[in-house]
Protein backbone atom coordinates (compact mmCIF):
# COMPACT_ATOMS: atom_id res chain seq x y z
CA UNK A 1 0.00 0.00 0.00
CA UNK A 2 1.25 3.33 -1.54
CA UNK A 3 1.34 6.19 1.58
CA UNK A 4 -1.06 8.87 0.86
CA UNK A 5 -0.27 12.79 1.66
CA UNK A 6 -3.03 14.40 1.73
CA UNK A 7 -2.23 18.52 0.60
CA UNK A 8 -3.34 21.33 2.95
CA UNK A 9 -6.21 22.42 0.71
CA UNK A 10 -7.71 18.77 0.23
CA UNK A 11 -7.54 18.02 3.76
CA UNK A 12 -9.37 21.65 4.92
CA UNK A 13 -12.07 21.21 1.97
CA UNK A 14 -12.67 17.84 3.15
CA UNK A 15 -12.71 17.95 6.69
CA UNK A 16 -14.96 21.23 6.23
CA UNK A 17 -17.66 18.92 4.80
CA UNK A 18 -17.26 16.49 7.21
CA UNK A 19 -17.87 18.70 9.81
CA UNK A 20 -20.80 20.70 8.18
CA UNK A 21 -22.51 17.13 7.60
CA UNK A 22 -21.95 16.37 11.08
CA UNK A 23 -23.92 19.35 12.02
CA UNK A 24 -26.52 19.21 10.18
CA UNK A 25 -27.68 15.60 10.19
CA UNK A 26 -27.74 15.08 14.20
CA UNK A 27 -30.01 18.60 14.20
CA UNK A 28 -32.17 17.43 11.45
CA UNK A 29 -32.40 14.20 13.32
CA UNK A 30 -33.18 16.03 17.08
CA UNK A 31 -35.82 18.73 15.01
CA UNK A 32 -37.62 14.96 13.67
CA UNK A 33 -37.16 13.41 17.13
CA UNK A 34 -38.96 16.45 18.57
CA UNK A 35 -41.44 17.02 16.39
CA UNK A 36 -42.38 13.00 16.62
CA UNK A 37 -42.52 13.57 20.93
CA UNK A 38 -44.09 16.50 20.84
CA UNK A 39 -47.84 16.45 21.03
CA UNK A 40 -51.30 18.37 20.42
CA UNK A 41 -51.73 19.01 24.44
CA UNK A 42 -49.16 20.71 25.47
CA UNK A 43 -49.97 23.68 22.75
CA UNK A 44 -53.41 23.94 24.05
CA UNK A 45 -52.22 24.05 27.65
CA UNK A 46 -49.78 26.76 26.46
CA UNK A 47 -52.85 28.94 25.37
CA UNK A 48 -54.42 28.44 28.49
CA UNK A 49 -51.55 29.39 30.51
CA UNK A 50 -51.02 32.43 28.33
CA UNK A 51 -54.41 33.65 28.53
CA UNK A 52 -53.81 33.29 32.66
CA UNK A 53 -51.13 35.41 32.67
CA UNK A 54 -52.73 37.47 29.68
CA UNK A 55 -53.04 41.39 31.61
CA UNK A 56 -52.04 40.67 35.24
CA UNK A 57 -48.92 41.81 36.88
CA UNK A 58 -49.70 40.49 41.03
CA UNK A 59 -48.71 43.21 43.38
CA UNK A 60 -48.78 43.40 46.99
CA UNK A 61 -49.54 46.26 49.59
CA UNK A 62 -48.32 46.08 53.14
CA UNK A 63 -49.84 48.37 55.66
CA UNK A 64 -47.11 48.93 58.26
CA UNK A 65 -49.63 51.41 60.01
CA UNK A 66 -52.25 48.54 60.49
CA UNK A 67 -50.52 46.06 61.65
CA UNK A 68 -50.44 44.57 65.33
CA UNK A 69 -48.37 41.53 65.09
CA UNK A 70 -51.16 38.90 65.85
CA UNK A 71 -49.30 36.64 62.96
CA UNK A 72 -52.18 34.90 62.22
CA UNK A 73 -50.86 35.65 58.42
CA UNK A 74 -47.63 33.47 59.69
CA UNK A 75 -49.98 30.39 60.87
CA UNK A 76 -52.34 30.92 58.40
CA UNK A 77 -49.26 30.61 55.74
CA UNK A 78 -47.91 27.16 57.01
CA UNK A 79 -50.86 25.87 57.19
CA UNK A 80 -51.98 26.68 53.57
CA UNK A 81 -48.70 25.90 52.05
CA UNK A 82 -47.84 23.21 54.00
CA UNK A 83 -44.29 24.12 55.97
CA UNK A 84 -44.09 22.29 59.29
CA UNK A 85 -45.54 24.30 61.99
CA UNK A 86 -42.57 23.31 64.20
CA UNK A 87 -39.55 24.10 62.15
CA UNK A 88 -37.98 28.03 62.22
CA UNK A 89 -38.49 28.12 58.70
CA UNK A 90 -41.21 30.92 57.29
CA UNK A 91 -42.81 32.02 53.90
CA UNK A 92 -44.02 34.96 55.49
CA UNK A 93 -42.93 36.55 58.88
CA UNK A 94 -43.78 39.54 61.06
CA UNK A 95 -40.88 41.79 62.92
CA UNK A 96 -41.01 44.11 65.61
CA UNK A 97 -39.04 47.33 65.77
CA UNK A 98 -38.75 48.86 68.62
CA UNK A 99 -36.77 51.90 68.71
CA UNK A 100 -35.08 54.04 71.36
CA UNK A 101 -33.64 57.80 71.57
CA UNK A 102 -31.54 58.46 74.61
CA UNK A 103 -30.72 62.28 75.70
CA UNK A 104 -27.45 61.96 73.24
CA UNK A 105 -29.18 61.45 70.42
CA UNK A 106 -28.46 58.11 69.54
CA UNK A 107 -30.35 55.99 67.99
CA UNK A 108 -31.06 52.29 69.39
CA UNK A 109 -33.26 49.62 67.41
CA UNK A 110 -33.84 46.61 68.43
CA UNK A 111 -35.61 43.83 66.31
CA UNK A 112 -37.20 40.51 67.11
CA UNK A 113 -39.41 37.92 65.50
CA UNK A 114 -39.37 34.89 67.45
CA UNK A 115 -40.66 32.26 65.70
CA UNK A 116 -41.36 34.13 63.07
CA UNK A 117 -43.65 36.25 65.36
CA UNK A 118 -45.67 33.73 66.72
CA UNK A 119 -44.27 34.11 69.68
CA UNK A 120 -43.47 37.98 70.85
CA UNK A 121 -42.95 38.53 74.20
CA UNK A 122 -44.24 41.44 76.34
CA UNK A 123 -40.72 43.07 77.45
CA UNK A 124 -40.14 45.39 80.62
CA UNK A 125 -39.24 48.69 78.01
CA UNK A 126 -40.37 51.96 76.93
CA UNK A 127 -39.61 52.38 73.30
CA UNK A 128 -40.03 55.44 71.95
CA UNK A 129 -41.16 54.47 68.56
CA UNK A 130 -42.84 50.79 68.04
CA UNK A 131 -44.11 48.74 65.55
CA UNK A 132 -44.68 45.64 63.38
CA UNK A 133 -43.25 44.91 59.74
CA UNK A 134 -45.27 41.78 58.16
CA UNK A 135 -42.22 40.21 55.44
CA UNK A 136 -42.92 38.23 52.92
CA UNK A 137 -41.12 37.44 48.91
CA UNK A 138 -41.00 40.55 46.86
CA UNK A 139 -41.42 38.87 43.41
CA UNK A 140 -38.75 40.98 42.26
CA UNK A 141 -38.81 42.17 39.09
CA UNK A 142 -35.18 41.42 38.83
CA UNK A 143 -35.24 38.39 40.95
CA UNK A 144 -31.04 37.17 41.62
CA UNK A 145 -32.54 34.11 43.02
CA UNK A 146 -33.84 33.62 39.35
CA UNK A 147 -30.13 34.74 37.65
CA UNK A 148 -28.16 31.94 40.30
CA UNK A 149 -29.74 29.12 39.62
CA UNK A 150 -28.27 26.36 37.89
CA UNK A 151 -30.21 24.13 36.72
CA UNK A 152 -33.23 27.02 35.44
CA UNK A 153 -35.06 25.09 38.31
CA UNK A 154 -36.74 29.00 39.74
CA UNK A 155 -38.42 31.47 37.45
CA UNK A 156 -40.64 34.68 37.18
CA UNK A 157 -44.23 33.48 35.70
CA UNK A 158 -45.77 36.11 33.51
CA UNK A 159 -47.83 37.18 35.78
CA UNK A 160 -45.71 38.37 38.23
CA UNK A 161 -44.45 35.26 40.60
CA UNK A 162 -41.27 33.71 41.16
CA UNK A 163 -41.54 30.24 41.71
CA UNK A 164 -39.67 26.94 42.33
CA UNK A 165 -39.72 23.95 40.13
CA UNK A 166 -39.74 21.23 43.04
CA UNK A 167 -38.79 18.85 40.22
CA UNK A 168 -35.78 20.32 38.92
CA UNK A 169 -34.40 21.75 42.06
CA UNK A 170 -31.19 20.06 43.74
CA UNK A 171 -31.05 21.98 46.57
CA UNK A 172 -27.74 23.74 46.66
CA UNK A 173 -28.88 26.57 47.99
CA UNK A 174 -27.38 29.20 45.95
CA UNK A 175 -30.67 30.74 45.61
CA UNK A 176 -31.00 31.43 49.43
CA UNK A 177 -27.64 32.94 49.74
CA UNK A 178 -28.58 35.44 46.88
CA UNK A 179 -32.28 36.84 48.18
CA UNK A 180 -30.82 40.22 49.75
CA UNK A 181 -34.61 40.15 51.57
CA UNK A 182 -34.29 36.49 53.50
CA UNK A 183 -37.62 35.29 52.07
CA UNK A 184 -36.01 31.80 50.69
CA UNK A 185 -35.36 29.18 52.71
CA UNK A 186 -34.37 25.06 52.13
CA UNK A 187 -37.97 23.05 53.12
CA UNK A 188 -37.57 20.59 55.66
CA UNK A 189 -39.72 17.49 55.03
CA UNK A 190 -39.00 18.17 50.78
CA UNK A 191 -35.08 19.26 51.09
CA UNK A 192 -35.71 21.75 47.65
CA UNK A 193 -35.75 25.55 47.94
CA UNK A 194 -38.88 27.13 49.33
CA UNK A 195 -40.89 30.54 49.32
CA UNK A 196 -43.61 32.92 49.16
CA UNK A 197 -45.88 32.10 46.15
CA UNK A 198 -48.58 34.67 46.76
CA UNK A 199 -50.84 31.42 46.90
CA UNK A 200 -50.13 30.88 43.54
CA UNK A 201 -52.56 28.03 43.85
CA UNK A 202 -55.25 30.16 44.89
CA UNK A 203 -54.70 33.37 43.26
CA UNK A 204 -54.95 31.22 39.63
CA UNK A 205 -58.64 30.24 41.05
CA UNK A 206 -59.47 34.03 41.58
CA UNK A 207 -58.76 33.81 45.85
CA UNK A 208 -56.83 35.46 47.61
CA UNK A 209 -53.45 34.64 49.46
CA UNK A 210 -54.03 32.81 52.70
CA UNK A 211 -52.35 35.76 54.75
CA UNK A 212 -54.29 38.12 53.14
CA UNK A 213 -57.32 36.44 53.95
CA UNK A 214 -57.38 35.90 57.63
CA UNK A 215 -55.35 39.50 58.39
CA UNK A 216 -58.28 40.67 61.09
CA UNK A 217 -56.88 44.29 60.43
CA UNK A 218 -56.39 44.45 56.60
CA UNK A 219 -53.05 45.33 56.52
CA UNK A 220 -52.05 42.85 53.83
CA UNK A 221 -53.49 43.54 49.78
CA UNK A 222 -53.17 42.03 47.14
CA UNK A 223 -54.37 42.42 43.55
CA UNK A 224 -53.70 43.09 40.17
CA UNK A 225 -51.97 45.88 39.35
CA UNK A 226 -52.54 46.53 35.40
CA UNK A 227 -56.35 46.51 36.70
CA UNK A 228 -56.84 50.33 37.75
CA UNK A 229 -59.43 49.66 40.12
CA UNK A 230 -57.92 47.04 42.09
CA UNK A 231 -56.88 47.96 45.58
CA UNK A 232 -53.20 47.60 45.53
CA UNK A 233 -53.30 50.06 42.15
CA UNK A 234 -55.52 52.55 44.09
CA UNK A 235 -52.95 52.04 46.88
CA UNK A 236 -49.80 52.70 45.01
CA UNK A 237 -51.07 55.34 43.29
CA UNK A 238 -51.85 57.38 46.10
CA UNK A 239 -50.53 56.16 49.42
CA UNK A 240 -46.80 57.06 50.66
CA UNK A 241 -45.47 53.99 49.78
CA UNK A 242 -41.86 52.56 49.57
CA UNK A 243 -40.22 48.89 49.01
CA UNK A 244 -37.63 47.05 50.66
CA UNK A 245 -33.88 47.99 49.93
CA UNK A 246 -34.35 49.98 46.78
CA UNK A 247 -30.88 50.49 46.09
CA UNK A 248 -30.64 46.50 45.34
CA UNK A 249 -32.01 47.20 41.94
CA UNK A 250 -34.44 44.51 42.11
CA UNK A 251 -37.35 45.85 41.53
CA UNK A 252 -39.88 44.64 44.37
CA UNK A 253 -43.55 44.26 44.03
CA UNK A 254 -44.15 44.33 47.68
CA UNK A 255 -45.09 48.52 48.51
CA UNK A 256 -45.07 49.34 52.33
CA UNK A 257 -47.37 51.91 53.29
CA UNK A 258 -45.68 54.67 55.95
CA UNK A 259 -43.23 52.17 55.83
CA UNK A 260 -40.00 54.24 58.40
CA UNK A 261 -36.03 54.37 57.63
CA UNK A 262 -35.47 51.86 60.21
CA UNK A 263 -36.49 49.00 58.44
CA UNK A 264 -34.45 47.11 55.85
CA UNK B 1 -1.09 15.98 -5.55
CA UNK B 2 1.56 13.20 -4.69
CA UNK B 3 -0.56 10.26 -5.48
CA UNK B 4 1.17 7.44 -7.27
CA UNK B 5 -0.14 7.32 -10.73
CA UNK B 6 -3.01 4.62 -10.82
CA UNK B 7 -3.74 3.99 -7.18
CA UNK B 8 -6.33 6.20 -6.03
CA UNK B 9 -7.12 5.75 -2.20
CA UNK B 10 -10.50 4.94 -1.47
CA UNK B 11 -12.50 7.70 0.56
CA UNK B 12 -13.06 5.43 3.30
CA UNK B 13 -9.27 5.56 4.07
CA UNK B 14 -9.10 9.39 4.16
CA UNK B 15 -7.83 10.54 7.58
CA UNK B 16 -10.84 13.56 6.97
CA UNK B 17 -13.47 10.98 7.25
CA UNK B 18 -12.61 9.24 10.14
CA UNK B 19 -12.33 12.10 12.04
CA UNK B 20 -15.58 13.31 11.18
CA UNK B 21 -17.24 9.51 12.09
CA UNK B 22 -15.88 10.39 15.12
CA UNK B 23 -17.51 13.59 15.44
CA UNK B 24 -20.88 12.27 14.10
CA UNK B 25 -21.04 9.94 16.87
CA UNK B 26 -20.22 12.46 19.53
CA UNK B 27 -22.97 14.73 18.27
CA UNK B 28 -25.60 11.90 17.93
CA UNK B 29 -24.94 10.61 21.51
CA UNK B 30 -24.60 14.59 22.21
CA UNK B 31 -27.87 15.01 20.95
CA UNK B 32 -29.45 12.00 22.74
CA UNK B 33 -28.05 12.53 26.31
CA UNK B 34 -29.74 16.07 25.57
CA UNK B 35 -32.75 14.77 24.48
CA UNK B 36 -33.28 12.29 27.39
CA UNK B 37 -32.42 14.78 30.26
CA UNK B 38 -34.14 18.12 29.56
CA UNK B 39 -37.39 17.80 30.05
CA UNK B 40 -40.14 18.15 27.28
CA UNK B 41 -41.59 21.87 28.38
CA UNK B 42 -38.37 22.88 29.12
CA UNK B 43 -37.99 26.31 27.44
CA UNK B 44 -41.75 26.77 26.26
CA UNK B 45 -42.24 29.87 28.07
CA UNK B 46 -38.47 30.60 29.08
CA UNK B 47 -35.41 29.08 31.24
CA UNK B 48 -38.08 26.50 32.92
CA UNK B 49 -39.83 23.22 32.70
CA UNK B 50 -43.04 25.38 31.61
CA UNK B 51 -45.68 22.29 33.17
CA UNK B 52 -44.09 23.45 36.47
CA UNK B 53 -46.89 26.55 36.24
CA UNK B 54 -49.49 24.19 35.69
CA UNK B 55 -48.56 22.08 39.11
CA UNK B 56 -48.24 24.83 41.09
CA UNK B 57 -51.76 26.13 39.77
CA UNK B 58 -53.28 22.39 40.64
CA UNK B 59 -52.17 22.34 43.92
CA UNK B 60 -54.86 21.65 46.67
CA UNK B 61 -56.08 24.59 48.79
CA UNK B 62 -56.38 24.61 52.98
CA UNK B 63 -58.07 27.84 53.38
CA UNK B 64 -61.48 28.35 51.87
CA UNK B 65 -61.82 31.38 49.58
CA UNK B 66 -64.37 33.85 51.84
CA UNK B 67 -66.67 34.57 54.42
CA UNK B 68 -69.26 34.43 51.85
CA UNK B 69 -68.86 30.76 51.71
CA UNK B 70 -69.38 30.50 55.07
CA UNK B 71 -72.64 32.32 55.36
CA UNK B 72 -74.42 29.77 53.01
CA UNK B 73 -74.88 27.52 55.67
CA UNK B 74 -73.99 29.83 58.51
CA UNK B 75 -75.64 33.00 57.67
CA UNK B 76 -76.81 33.99 60.96
CA UNK B 77 -72.76 33.71 63.07
CA UNK B 78 -72.03 35.71 59.59
CA UNK B 79 -74.56 38.46 60.02
CA UNK B 80 -74.02 38.52 63.60
CA UNK B 81 -70.49 39.14 63.25
CA UNK B 82 -70.68 41.66 60.78
CA UNK B 83 -72.84 43.96 62.53
CA UNK B 84 -70.36 43.77 65.33
CA UNK B 85 -66.69 44.78 65.88
CA UNK B 86 -65.54 41.68 64.51
CA UNK B 87 -66.63 42.56 61.39
CA UNK B 88 -63.70 43.69 59.80
CA UNK B 89 -62.50 39.63 60.14
CA UNK B 90 -62.75 36.56 58.27
CA UNK B 91 -64.26 33.59 59.45
CA UNK B 92 -60.97 31.42 59.13
CA UNK B 93 -59.06 34.02 60.93
CA UNK B 94 -60.01 32.74 64.04
CA UNK B 95 -62.00 29.10 63.36
CA UNK B 96 -58.58 28.00 61.08
CA UNK B 97 -58.47 26.42 57.78
CA UNK B 98 -61.86 25.68 56.69
CA UNK B 99 -62.32 23.96 52.73
CA UNK B 100 -62.05 20.73 54.16
CA UNK B 101 -64.98 21.60 55.88
CA UNK B 102 -66.63 23.01 53.54
CA UNK B 103 -66.31 20.54 50.63
CA UNK B 104 -67.76 17.44 53.43
CA UNK B 105 -69.45 19.28 56.30
CA UNK B 106 -70.50 16.67 57.86
CA UNK B 107 -67.29 14.46 57.65
CA UNK B 108 -65.14 17.25 59.28
CA UNK B 109 -66.12 19.21 62.35
CA UNK B 110 -63.67 21.62 63.23
CA UNK B 111 -62.67 23.28 66.72
CA UNK B 112 -62.07 26.66 67.99
CA UNK B 113 -60.36 27.17 71.42
CA UNK B 114 -62.06 30.30 72.46
CA UNK B 115 -58.85 30.84 75.09
CA UNK B 116 -56.00 33.09 75.83
CA UNK B 117 -53.87 32.10 73.18
CA UNK B 118 -56.42 32.12 70.72
CA UNK B 119 -58.04 35.41 71.38
CA UNK B 120 -54.47 37.32 72.91
CA UNK B 121 -52.59 36.53 69.48
CA UNK B 122 -54.55 40.03 69.14
CA UNK B 123 -55.84 41.06 72.15
CA UNK B 124 -52.35 40.98 74.89
CA UNK B 125 -50.61 43.65 75.49
CA UNK B 126 -47.23 43.77 74.41
CA UNK B 127 -44.34 45.58 74.00
CA UNK B 128 -44.36 46.72 69.73
CA UNK B 129 -48.64 46.57 69.68
CA UNK B 130 -50.18 50.15 69.82
CA UNK B 131 -53.17 50.52 71.66
CA UNK B 132 -54.53 52.99 69.22
CA UNK B 133 -54.89 50.59 66.80
CA UNK B 134 -56.41 47.42 69.13
CA UNK B 135 -57.68 47.00 72.21
CA UNK B 136 -55.15 45.19 74.39
CA UNK B 137 -55.76 43.62 77.84
CA UNK B 138 -53.37 41.61 80.22
CA UNK B 139 -54.96 38.60 79.52
CA UNK B 140 -53.62 37.29 83.19
CA UNK B 141 -55.30 39.75 85.82
CA UNK B 142 -58.27 40.81 83.02
CA UNK B 143 -59.55 36.77 82.92
CA UNK B 144 -58.01 35.79 85.55
CA UNK B 145 -57.24 32.39 83.64
CA UNK B 146 -60.92 32.09 82.53
CA UNK B 147 -61.62 31.06 78.81
CA UNK B 148 -62.46 34.72 76.87
CA UNK B 149 -65.79 32.96 75.59
CA UNK B 150 -66.80 32.73 79.29
CA UNK B 151 -67.65 36.23 79.16
CA UNK B 152 -67.21 37.25 75.59
CA UNK B 153 -69.26 35.94 72.42
CA UNK B 154 -66.55 36.19 69.64
CA UNK B 155 -68.85 37.12 67.12
CA UNK B 156 -70.28 39.97 69.22
CA UNK B 157 -67.80 40.76 72.18
CA UNK B 158 -69.94 42.67 73.94
CA UNK B 159 -73.32 41.19 73.75
CA UNK B 160 -72.64 39.00 76.34
CA UNK B 161 -72.02 41.22 78.97
CA UNK B 162 -74.83 43.70 78.53
CA UNK B 163 -73.60 45.44 74.97
CA UNK B 164 -71.42 48.08 76.70
CA UNK B 165 -67.68 48.80 76.66
CA UNK B 166 -66.00 47.61 80.24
Amino acid sequence: MTKERLSRRDFLMSAAKVVAAGVVAPAGGLAAAQAVFADGQSTSQETAVQQMWAGKEWGFVVDTQKCIGCARCVKACKLENKVPLDEEVFRTWVERYLVFNDDSGDEEVRTDSPNGGLDFKQLDVAPDKQFFVPKLCNQCHNPPCVQVCPVGATYRTGDGVVLVDRKRCIGCRYCIQSCPYGARFLHPVLKVADKCTWCYHRISHGMQPACVEVCPVGARKFGNQLDPNSQVAVLKKKARIRVLKPDMGTKPNVYYIDLDEVVE
Amino acid sequence: MEEEPGQKTRWSQKAGFRVGVVLVCVLVIFGIVRQMSVPKSFGQYGYYRGDNVEEWVSMDQTFAPGNQVCAQCHAQEVQAAAQAEHNQLDCQSCHGPMLAHVKQPNQTHPKVAGNVDLCGACHREMVGRSKDNIRTVQVGSHSGGLDCVRCHDPHQPYAKIGGGRQ
